[in-house]
């Protein structure tokens, strides 16, 4: 009954995952080409953002931070404001490969650098190994946190265990301590969801 | 945050040049600190000078010790063979600031 419903649910969610980066493009699309000919007005520069592997040409204030780029200008709200301090790890992307909390960072400062958000895992209609292993062994409860803990999941493996680390860290049991973005108020503070980073086979997925 | 005008530099040159004679005036480097600050308006500073584009983040030997680059990231310095290696205090100390769960924040953090 339990596999059913974590089946049926798993189904569900990622029905509701594909559903989301289409919606998703189209909103990104329409940003797009509201801005492309468009000329600053007083107090604003010209950003151009590289998301996903597209350009975004955006007229920014410079206080604008990437999550707010993210979410409000461009229409990718997968990655969530949760403290908006860079505690709670939710805001979580990649720049260039690494993790960075995109609500400390401005989004003038990440012109000319690759970011990759939650939306951008997935290639095409097929999820990312991360997206599925969550899906399938059940790792988030309420959902928030479950973006930028996979976001964050998905920078480790790319970026290996650092080298020369003597404490242990190296070792595939104590992925999980890097893995952790920040803070999950659902989940045993998102033990849940780092153990399926042990599920994942190769650790070169990125 | 308050309004503030954003420039980036590619040479310390210019990012002098940027600062000098002015009072309100701070660099951005990793930003961990200064944005958050700003958020909560306990820093308001007139202008921004990006120095991410700097080459500052190099860590060698220089008289017997190491020099850190300014733009050297803590996890890169506490993972550094050589301050592993030498300073070895430096390396845990890092590690011990901010929480286990916090390797983004020391990613992003430069010295």
């Amino acid at each position: 009954m339990k596999q059913a419903l974590i089946a049926g649910g798993g189904l569900a969610a990622a029905n509701l995952l594909l559903k989301y980066s289409v919606h998703a493009r189209s909103a990104a699309n329409t940003v797009l080409a509201e801005q492309q000919n468009a000329t600053p007005a007083a107090g604003t520069i010209n950003v151009k953002l590289k998301i996903n592997g597209k350009t975004y040409p955006l007229i920014l204030q410079p206080q604008v931070t990437l999550l707010d780029a993210l979410r409000e200008r461009i229409g990718l709200t997968g990655s969530k404001k949760g403290c908006d301090r860079g505690q709670c790890g939710a805001c979580t992307v990649l720049a260039d490969g690494l993790r960075i909390h995109s609500c400390l960072a401005l989004a003038a400062a990440y012109e000319g650098k690759e970011i990759v958000t939650i939306e951008g895992l997935a290639d095409g209609d097929r999820l990312h190994p991360l997206q599925n292993a969550f899906i399938k062994h059940d790792g988030f409860q309420c959902g928030f946190c479950t973006p930028g803990q996979i976001m964050s999941a998905a920078g480790l493996l790319k970026e290996g265990c650092p080298s020369g680390m003597t404490c242990g860290v190296h070792e595939r049991q104590h992925l999980p301590l890097w893995c952790l973005s920040g803070y999950c108020r659902c989940d045993r503070g998102g033990a849940g969801g780092q153990s399926i980073v042990l599920l994942v086979p190769c650790p070169q997925l990125f | 945050m308050n309004p503030f005008t954003y420039t980036r530099v590619s040479n310390p040159s210019d990012a002098v040049h940027q600062v000098t004679g002015k009072s309100d005036v701070k660099f951005l480097a990793g930003g961990t600190n200064l944005i958050d600050l700003m958020k909560m308006n306990v820093q308001s500073p007139a202008e921004l000078v990006d120095i991410n584009s700097l080459a500052l983040k190099r860590i060698e030997n220089f008289g017997g010790g190491l020099r850190i680059g300014a733009l050297a990231s803590n996890s890169e310095v506490a993972t550094n063979l050589m301050v592993q290696q030498r300073f070895p205090v430096l390396s845990q100390a890092i590690l011990a600031g901010a929480s286990h769960n916090s390797e983004i924040w020391r990613r992003s953090a430069e010295i």
